[in-house]
């Protein structure tokens, strides 16, 4: 479980994240969605403890990221949007880092499986520069998979991969959702998360305009962009429309204790 | 609770890493070798590097002048070090992780004191590497050579720690001081630099320039800035084992000290770090991809220069045109390439002229030639508004409808261009300074092989570089075989520069016994002008037959 608490980060007088409430529990998918310098990649190394929040708090698993950073960290796993491989390490031997750097005994069954999940396996032993970009995003997937994390991040992670990876992914997902792991992903894809994910949060500037399902998500909006609105029209709407940070914080407040506090 | 402190030693996975990356340096450069290209390559760079240390130990083995005196030896080390550690920390930054190690190292579970620990473990053998470099070349000064080679290695080692250390301490009065005093740091720094360099030219032209170095090596004040270099220096001119030894133990203590300060510190430098890794990181790629040492064009448009059409050169406009407007984008790269000139007109022009005893009676003969020989091979290494830039973009350029000859003119035309116009420049200069007593012969053979000279180291730095085209990994890979490459690069450029120049001369004798002087410099300028042709053909040749799928790897 991913609980923020009030998390805000600032740079040199710029708020990239202001006081963000939200909480992702186990079995959850969660879509982080927003335009372009939102505030999305900032809240995901929040949470994954790279960004010191400049207040709030962040707990995965019931460990404050800061103040008991390693266990944590044992907890989660981020796959982020360009996959950069270790270039003198094979396939395989990116796994077995992960094992030791994690800790995870008898990887290797479970290595096999991810492997051929990704249909990685017939290149177990290839270097990591013999690899394509969305093989790199594959061995990316899976060593992130290996710990069996309790709450995993993604930061864009459809960037390179083809249809089939993409689906392999998704199903990846599910699956960890179903064994009740928190998930939760930025995409600018939002046609291709709207089937996976179980609810969305919209930031803009740095300010949560939404959270809640998407059921809720089209009756919040329903009637200002119609019945038939797709996701991604309800998502400009929402991101572009006339209201301000502090108006949308005002409809935020309603949604901040999470899906179906708001319906 | 993740405060630096805790866990001792390396982690398991950090071990393993360590481990591996090591395995595979060698299991890269054993596949490289399995092409003829990477073996070539190889072979050639080992070949050198044997006869650059080979040299050396041969040199020391044969003729060994007497070194200078134990207290020389000790100033100069020492000087040498803090202008190579002052520099070096005062522009230390956030410690530095390759993207591969962002990615997988700080999400995961490991402590801060993990992760520097296992920074300093990754770039310890390069340390060690370079100063076992430096220690070969040094050799010959110290009083005994396993002197000189721990003196150099523990140096750089001790060099590299104090940055890191440096590095978090700036991240710490970054997360404290206000902005306000965190910009001051600066340019207070560069005033009082640059106060002690007025001093010094005041001193200097009291009583000359060789006394006032002397007299500032043996100053109180310098010998109390230098004392941090003083146990490696004393190392470095250890005359008994005794003395190296107990010199020895005092600089790895040295080197130790600063280790675990830099791991007992409490630094917060994840955030700083990633986001100063990857600005560097992103120059890195440029530069290295670009061969160059100071990258081209990095940033948006900022202005928009006027650029003439180029119609002269036909099809080939477009793309020259292209590159015109990429110099507009940053200064950075023309001021890069006056640097160059600046050094080459220093070393060719002013230095021995301040080194001769009558430089005022002396004209200008064979140095002008020298002068656009040396300059093109200098400043077309660096200055890459060419092919090397162009990299990412070749399955674009060899989709165009051009013939591969054209797309070569095209691309190395304003490289070429800019280096040819500031070499006719340098010559003028050049004249000048010896208030225009020029042999008017050399004169005239210079400007005429100012251009093609100009195309000439151009076209064969990109012709090389589409045959030996490189790439950064986001774990540092390449990075040595980078260096290497770029030795390598140079030295073939200069014996095929020696060849044209070779047989030039050869012509231009042949010339002058049939026509005189004119007719050796019209001799010499058709060698180089056919050199120029055949450079084109055989960059039009590499560009035609480059394989972006195996060359540029997606």
């Amino acid at each position: 479980m991913i609980e923020v608490q009030q998390l805000t980060k600032r740079y040199e007088g710029r708020t990239a994240v202001d006081r963000l409430t939200f909480t992702v529990r186990g079995g959850e998918i969660l879509g982080l969605v927003g335009p372009n310098g939102a505030g999305k990649t900032t809240t995901i190394r929040a949470i994954c403890g790279i960004h010191p929040p400049t207040s709030g708090t962040v707990r995965v698993a019931g460990h404050d990221v800061e103040r008991d950073s390693i266990a944590a960290r044992h907890a989660l796993a981020l796959i982020p949007d360009e996959p950069q491989l270790f270039a003198s390490l094979t396939v395989w031997e990116h796994l077995d880092f992960t094992a030791r750097v994690y800790g995870v005994r008898d990887w290797q069954p479970t290595a096999e499986r991810l492997l051929t999940e990704l249909e990685l396996l017939d290149r177990r032993d290839s270097m990591a520069d013999e690899l394509s970009r969305g093989m790199r995003q594959k061995v990316a997937v899976a060593s992130a998979l290996l710990h069996d994390p309790q709450a995993l991040l993604l930061d864009e992670p459809l960037t390179g991969l083809d249809p089939r990876g993409i689906r392999t992914l998704y199903d990846a997902l599910r699956r960890r959702a179903a064994a009740g792991a928190a998930i939760m992903l930025s995409s600018h894809l939002l046609g291709q998360i709207e089937g996976l994910c179980t609810s969305f949060l919209v930031l803009r500037q740095g300010q949560l305009l939404f959270h809640g399902s998407s059921e809720e998500l089209r009756a919040r909006y329903a009637d200002e962009v119609g019945p038939g609105a797709t996701l991604e029209d309800i998502f400009f709407h929402v991101t572009e429309g006339p209201a301000g940070p502090a108006e949308s914080a005002e409809s935020a407040d309603a949604w901040t204790a999470g899906p179906g506090a708001a319906a | 609770m993740d405060g630096g402190a805790g866990g001792g030693g390396v982690n398991p996975g950090l071990a393993f890493l360590l481990r591996a990356t090591y395995r595979g340096v060698f299991r890269r450069m054993v596949r490289r070798m399995r092409t003829f290209r990477g073996f070539a390559s190889t072979v050639f760079a080992t070949l050198f590097f044997i006869f650059l240390v080979g040299s050396q130990v041969l040199a020391l083995l044969m003729e060994r002048p007497p070194p200078p005196d134990h207290d020389t030896i000790v100033r100069g080390f020492s000087a040498l070090m803090m202008l190579l550690l002052v520099p070096t920390v005062a522009a230390a930054d956030a410690p530095f992780f390759w993207p591969a190690e962002v990615q997988f190292l700080f999400p995961a579970p490991l402590r801060k004191r993990e992760l520097l620990l296992y920074g300093m473990l990754r770039n310890g053998w390069v340390q060690a590497l370079s100063g076992l470099w430096l220690g070969v070349m040094g050799m010959r000064t110290a009083l005994h050579p396993a002197a000189s080679l721990a003196a150099a290695v523990l140096g750089m080692m001790f060099v590299f720690v104090l940055t890191q250390w440096a590095g978090l301490l700036k991240v710490a009065a970054a997360d404290r001081l206000p902005a306000a005093v965190r910009k001051a740091v600066m340019p207070a720094l560069g005033v009082l630099m640059a106060a002690a360099g007025f001093a010094f030219y005041r001193r200097a032209q009291a009583i000359g320039f060789g006394d006032a170095v002397g007299e500032a090596f043996a100053s109180g004040w310098m010998r109390i800035a230098t004392l941090p270099a003083r146990p490696f220096a004393e190392l470095y001119a250890a005359r008994s084992l005794g003395e190296g030894l107990a010199w020895g133990a005092g600089s790895v203590a040295l080197v130790l000290g600063a280790g675990l300060a830099v791991l007992a510190s409490h630094v917060d430098f994840r955030e700083r770090s990633l986001v100063s890794s990857a600005k560097k990181f992103e120059r890195m790629r440029r530069k290295r991809a670009a061969q160059t040492g100071v990258g081209a064009a990095t940033g948006p448009v900022r202005r928009r220069i006027p650029v003439p059409a180029l119609g002269f050169l036909g099809a080939a406009a477009p793309l020259a045109r292209r590159q015109v407007y990429e110099l507009g984008r940053g200064l950075r790269t023309l001021w890069s390439l006056l640097f160059t000139a600046v050094v080459a007109f220093f070393y060719v022009i002013v230095m021995p002229a301040f080194m001769s005893d009558r430089p005022a009676d002396r004209a200008l003969r064979e140095t002008l030639v020298v002068l656009v020989i040396v300059f093109p091979m200098l400043a077309s290494s660096g200055f890459s508004i060419d092919f090397r830039r162009d990299l990412e973009r070749m399955p674009y350029l060899r989709s165009l409808p051009l013939p591969p000859r054209t797309v070569a003119v095209g691309q190395v035309f304003t490289s070429a261009a800019m280096i040819a116009v500031l070499n006719l420049v340098l010559l003028g200069a050049a004249a000048a300074v010896v208030e225009w007593r020029v042999d008017p012969l050399m004169v005239a053979v210079a400007a005429a092989g100012a251009v093609p000279m100009a195309w000439l180291a151009v076209t064969l730095e990109n012709w090389l570089f589409l045959l030996f085209p490189s790439r950064t990994q986001a774990d540092g890979g390449q990075v040595n075989a980078f260096m290497g490459k770029q030795i390598a690069k140079m030295s073939f450029k200069l014996v095929l520069l020696a060849v044209v120049a070779g047989v030039a001369g050869l012509v231009g004798w042949a010339g002058s016994w049939l026509a005189g002087a004119w007719g050796a410099a019209a001799g010499v300028v058709l060698i180089v002008l056919l050199a120029c042709a055949g450079a084109t053909a055989l960059l039009a040749r590499a560009f035609r037959g480059f394989d972006f799928t195996v060359d540029s790897p997606a």
